[in-house]
């Protein structure tokens, strides 16, 4: 128990951002992460004022850890090490330790809100000698129970698919062009919009969409639509840490307008904005069956913007592993430093994990931006929505690319591709030579609309040039280009 | 009660952007109280407001970086809180005054934050000198008066605009060549600047021929760029007492942002290729005064030392060239987040001034009468001295710092005076109003361009100038003051003509397709009500005659159809006493022969059979009564008539119908 006043006022201030967080900042991406730095921050000063250097050392690295790669903030693991590693905040490691434990227990969505709150104010009166070894039982039981859970979330798929419906708009070929591990199995993904005739017994993936039919709710899908407030990567998710994190790292949610669920024991996915303790459930699981609220991300022409989630969804050991190691990382650094702080050093490679799992994914397209923003008219980001629309599947990706496109004040540098779009501002090297995109529109050229003017090492050369068999174009409207100008990746 | 008193003053703070004036008062009396009563628990009071206030403020910035120093002095003053308030203030201070550095030397943000080190340094109990340092009286005296400094630059430029108005013509979009007639009503005439130039009283004029002889110059939306030596005298004209006004608009068009930034060059300011939203449709802008009011889509500027006018909270999208007008989706995608933009900014340049407008439409011919324009022009022509002061108040602020880090007293006295200063406007010259024109009042939200509602006179008042009366909107009104009164209750006395938006029960049904409807009633004999059964010399029930829902939009695109003319015409010769023309007489069945004919729907409703007359086989535009024109033309050599009325009178996707004979 702590008695200091000052580190009184502080355990509670940490408190109280904790419960911001779990809130998920009322749907703030923004604050979200603000309080996430500020909090990371506050830890990194309580190591400070302690004087342990090995403390200092591993809280710095796993904070700047989470300034420059703010997904990692989602992880509960995370924030255990990072509240466990001082003595004044180790009470709040019950903070995450009780929701992550939540995750695996039948609750309502009230209960993963607002229990870990109630478990850390509680954790504050316990008395000092009762913290440790409570905290690093449970987290080495939690990284026993991590370990089957992540195997048994791996499953192979089968589509019901409806041909009926246009390619862009069918659940089909792009999905199983980003995951061909995950299908060619006994689970069914299928989509009501589609009209699916699937036994509802079959266990697997059952996708929801706005206007449902009252015949199709089944007791896990209500009558009803959400919206999801613009712009959508400014916005905040509440559930289980893994999809948030999947979220965060694709950028953002892609579904505007979906189909409600009904309250179920366990949400994997809400957003929590107007009313937090009234959150839209996005997704939730029952025996054996994944309920999700919305069919967007899941269709050929939005599904390229969604691979982080739609990999943790169906249990893709390429997409899980990385996290789940981070997170194992940590709770062991916790359960052992907590005891042998020089031990807290392990958790400065926890991060380091994420660079060294491979997870890229082969693919047709290498897009370099951050917009997030998929339905935009013209824009970058938009590219493959409109090349699935225009019926060429692509898919995006880091390894084997054929095209890269560069968003506006984006850098990038050519890897292989054989065709590059880049809009204004931006530059790309290709090799030895650096091109420079101008900001002025030239209109229609060349075929080109929109076009921009390059400059290749410092000259003019027009808003097309090939530079060592790299065909570069210069636009600020990249979807309004010719189609035949994408032939490249169909040949591929 | 500290902490609600502290909210208050944050409060007062946070819509600093709009009230910075009233707040910079009260910030100041508060602390000089505080310091003549010696009471720490107001300096606790101004604590927690300039906290919350930091936040809240840097919160709607565009600096990120401030934000995130701010919260980390939030914290750090909260650490130190539990001790005394003046150890929370040196915690906060260093923070704060980084903060408002960046500010002032990106030229970013507003002017409250840039004053804040200054509020800063007059709270009580700052005390950094060492005990052994001690000044001496006149030393003192010279340190108290160094703040005073700020008010140089006031006196640096002329303190009135007593020459004339010049308007300069560059380009094809702004103009002033079309005159506001009906006849002939088109775009190119609503958009023109003619009603403007005779309202400012100016005269057209050529960059290179600005003289000292004039004080103001308008320059708005410019498509032709300047020549070097243009820009020279340009930029000269101003250095010497000139007072230019910049007006841009949304998102590049016609390139003129481009075109205008060549020049805003030489001023350290430039507008941005964008087009402004706000969060709900249409919100308005803030006056620094507190005052609101509704601008259109325009776009935002960016400079040094730009002290705002008025600003927006909005979402900036930028141009999308590649499609119409080059507006993108018009919804926050991507990056595009909420934050406050100068939408009428100043700027002091040498001894003169320029200003910047970033919205050019409410000076057009149809939107110049409009109720709050007129207090736009006149902010946008008078100065206010704080703009002559912000280039300079980095170094002020300084000074203010050096001054408060070598003495325990605080400045109190010029943070009242710099929000008194806030307040002082060189005047704007008086626009020119004449004795034939008609003073309009009543309820202004029936009659404002932004807020185009169905039972509102958006449209009505747009034209009300054709009848060679132009109306003036005035809010106060004098005993003796007469004209027309818009409004849902009744008018103040008798000698109002009385323009309300009331619905005669007989009043057609707005219907959902206006041309289908439109066209069965006409055939199917349907009566009209006519707008002489409604109105007389004094009163107008004119809901569904003369509001939006009959009269359309103010965009006339293409022109008026006939029909939409004559109903023009009634209501601009009610407003002028003159005899109001008959409703358009429909086709008689003696014009039309019997025969069945397929009308096929645009809009995916499938065809509709109809036994309607034959019209006659000529490419005519004939008036069918109702708002609804028609017209015969072959189409793969079938007779064919096309309906018109949408196309060309209302601003939405048309819905046209072509009928063929069975």
């Amino acid at each position: 128990m702590i008695k200091n006043s000052s580190r009184l006022l502080i355990v509670w201030v940490l408190w109280a951002a904790l419960l911001v967080l779990n809130l998920g900042a009322i749907g703030s991406r923004f604050t979200f992460e603000s309080i996430a730095a500020g909090v990371s921050a506050i830890c990194l000063l309580e190591a400070w004022m302690g004087g342990n250097y090995v403390m200092i050392a591993s809280t710095f690295a796993v904070s700047l850890a989470g300034v420059l790669y703010p997904p990692i903030y989602r992880l509960d693991g995370f924030w255990i090490f990072l509240l466990a590693a001082n003595p004044t905040t180790r009470p709040l490691a019950f903070f995450p330790l009780s929701h992550w434990f939540l995750e695996y227990i039948p609750t309502l969505p009230l209960v993963l809100l607002l229990a870990p709150p109630v478990v850390a104010a509680g954790a504050i009166f316990v008395p000092k000698n009762w913290i440790k070894p409570l905290i690093a039982f449970l987290c080495l039981l939690l990284a026993g129970v991590s370990l089957p859970v992540i195997t048994a979330a791996q499953h192979r798929y089968s589509i019901d698919e409806h041909s009926n419906f246009a390619f862009p708009f069918r659940i089909s070929d792009t999905i199983k062009a980003i995951y061909p591990e995950c299908f060619g199995g006994d689970d069914v993904i299928r989509s009501l919009m589609h009209g699916t005739k699937t036994d509802p017994k079959k266990h697997g993936i059952v996708i929801a969409e706005h206007d449902t039919p009252p015949d199709q709710s089944n007791g896990r899908i209500a009558q009803g639509n959400f919206f999801q407030p613009d712009p959508w990567n400014k916005n905040e998710f509440i559930g289980n840490q893994y999809w948030k994190y999947a979220v965060a790292c694709d950028g953002s949610l892609i579904s505007n307008k979906g189909g409600k669920l009904m309250p179920a024991s366990h949400v994997l996915l809400a957003f929590p904005f107007p009313n937090p303790l009234k959150p839209t459930l996005l997704a939730t699981s029952g025996a054996e069956t994944i309920y999700c609220a919305d069919s967007d991300y899941w269709v050929n022409k939005l599904s390229n913007y969604q691979q982080n989630l739609l990999g943790m969804i169906m249990g893709s050991k390429r997409k899980m592993l990385p996290p789940t190691l981070v997170n194992l990382t940590f709770l062991l650094a916790t359960a052992v430093g907590i005891y042998w702080s020089w031990f807290f050093i392990a958790g400065m490679a926890a991060p380091l994990i994420l660079f060294f799992t491979p997870s890229s994914q082969v693919g047709d397209v290498r897009l370099v931006g951050k917009s997030f923003y998929p339905h935009d008219p013209t824009r970058a980001w938009a590219v493959l929505r409109q090349l699935q629309e225009d019926g060429i599947p692509a898919v995006i990706g880091e390894l084997q690319t054929r095209a890269l496109i560069v968003e506006q004040e984006e850098h990038a540098t050519v890897i292989g591709e054989k065709l590059v779009v880049a809009e204004p501002k931006s530059v790309v090297r290709i090799g030895s030579h650096l091109i420079e995109v101008d900001d002025l529109p030239l209109g229609f050229v060349d075929r080109i609309a929109d076009s921009r003017n390059l400059i290749l090492d410092g000259k003019n050369v027009g808003p097309t040039v090939t530079v060592d068999g790299v065909t570069v174009v210069g636009t600020g409207s990249p979807t309004l280009l010719p189609r035949e100008l994408w032939n490249i990746l169909q040949a591929h | 009660m500290e902490y609600l008193a502290g909210s208050l003053v944050s409060s007062l703070l946070c819509f600093g952007i709009g009230w910075y004036a009233i707040a910079l008062v009260v910030a100041g009396v508060l602390s000089l109280t505080s310091l003549l009563t010696q009471k720490i628990s107001l300096g606790k009071v101004a604590y927690s407001g300039f906290v919350t206030a930091l936040f809240s403020i840097a919160s709607a910035s565009n600096d990120t970086i401030a934000e995130v120093v701010l919260l980390g002095s939030l914290y750090l003053g909260k650490v130190s809180f539990n001790r005394s308030a003046t150890t929370a203030l040196r915690a906060i201070f260093l923070p704060a005054l980084f903060c408002s550095i960046l500010f002032a030397t990106t030229g970013r943000t507003f002017f409250l934050q840039l004053t804040l080190p200054v509020l800063f340094s007059s709270l009580p109990g700052f005390k950094f000198m060492p005990a052994s340092m001690k000044l001496t009286l006149p030393a003192q005296l010279v340190l108290w008066l160094l703040p005073l400094l700020a008010f140089i630059p006031v006196v640096y430029g002329p303190f009135s605009q007593g020459g004339s108005i010049a308007y300069i013509e560059s380009g094809k979009w702004a103009n002033t060549e079309k005159p506001y007639t009906l006849e002939g009503l088109d775009i190119a005439e609503s958009y023109s600047y003619s009603e403007f130039l005779k309202l400012i009283g100016g005269r057209v004029e050529k960059v290179g021929k600005l003289s000292s002889d004039v004080s103001i110059a308008w320059l708005i939306t410019p498509t032709k760029p300047f020549s070097e030596e243009e820009e020279s005298h340009l930029q000269q004209w101003v250095r010497k007492g000139g007072h230019l006004i910049a007006v841009s608009d949304h998102t590049d068009l016609f390139g003129h942002a481009r075109t205008l930034n060549g020049l805003l060059k030489n001023f350290s300011s430039d507008v941005t290729y964008t087009a402004t939203m706000t969060k709900e449709s249409r919100d308005p802008i803030t006056y620094n005064s507190g005052e609101t009011f509704s601008l259109l889509t325009g776009n935002t500027v960016e400079g040094k030392s730009i002290w705002p006018i008025a600003s927006d909270l909005t979402s900036v999208q930028e141009a999308y060239y590649g499609r119409p007008n080059f507006f993108g989706p018009m919804t926050p995608v991507g990056n595009e987040a909420f934050s406050r933009w100068i939408v009428l900014g100043s700027k002091s340049v040498g001894k003169g001034t320029v200003t910047f407008s970033t919205d050019s439409t409410i000076f057009s011919n149809f939107a110049v009468f409009q109720p709050a324009t007129e207090k736009f022009i006149r902010k946008a022509q008078g100065i206010e001295l704080m703009s002559r002061v912000l280039p300079w108040l980095p170094w002020i602020l300084l000074a203010s710092i050096v001054f408060t880090l070598l003495f325990t007293k605080p400045v109190c006295l010029p943070v009242c005076l710099l929000g008194l200063l806030s307040l002082a406007v060189i005047p704007s010259p008086p626009l020119k109003w004449g004795g034939n024109d008609t003073t309009w009042s009543g309820d202004p939200s029936l009659v404002l361009t932004a807020a185009n509602t169905e039972g509102s006179f958006t449209t009505a008042y747009s034209i009300a100038a054709l009848s060679g009366s132009r109306p003036h909107w005035k809010s106060q009104l004098k005993p003796n003051d007469r004209g027309i009164w818009v409004s849902r209750s009744r008018p103040p006395n008798e000698h109002w003509k009385w323009l309300s938006p009331e619905r005669n029960p007989e009043a057609e049904i707005i219907p959902h397709d206006k041309a289908w409807d439109g066209l069965l009633k006409v055939l199917g004999g349907v009566p009209i009500l006519g707008w002489q059964t409604v109105t007389n010399s004094q009163v107008a029930k004119a809901g569904s005659i003369w509001t939006d829902d009959r009269m359309g939009t103010w965009w006339f695109d293409r022109g008026l159809s006939p029909s939409r003319k004559l109903r023009f015409k009634s209501f601009l010769n009610w407003l002028v006493d003159k005899p109001i023309p008959s409703n358009p007489t429909p086709y008689t069945p003696s014009v039309l022969g019997g025969s069945d004919w397929v009308f096929r729907m645009a809009n995916g409703d499938g065809d509709k059979l109809i036994k309607a007359p034959k019209l006659p086989d000529t490419n005519t535009v004939y008036l069918l009564g109702d708002g609804i024109s028609a017209q015969m033309v072959k189409i793969e050599g079938k007779d064919t008539l096309i309906s018109v009325s949408p196309w060309m009178e209302y601003w939405a996707t048309p819905s046209i119908w072509t009928a063929t004979e069975k």
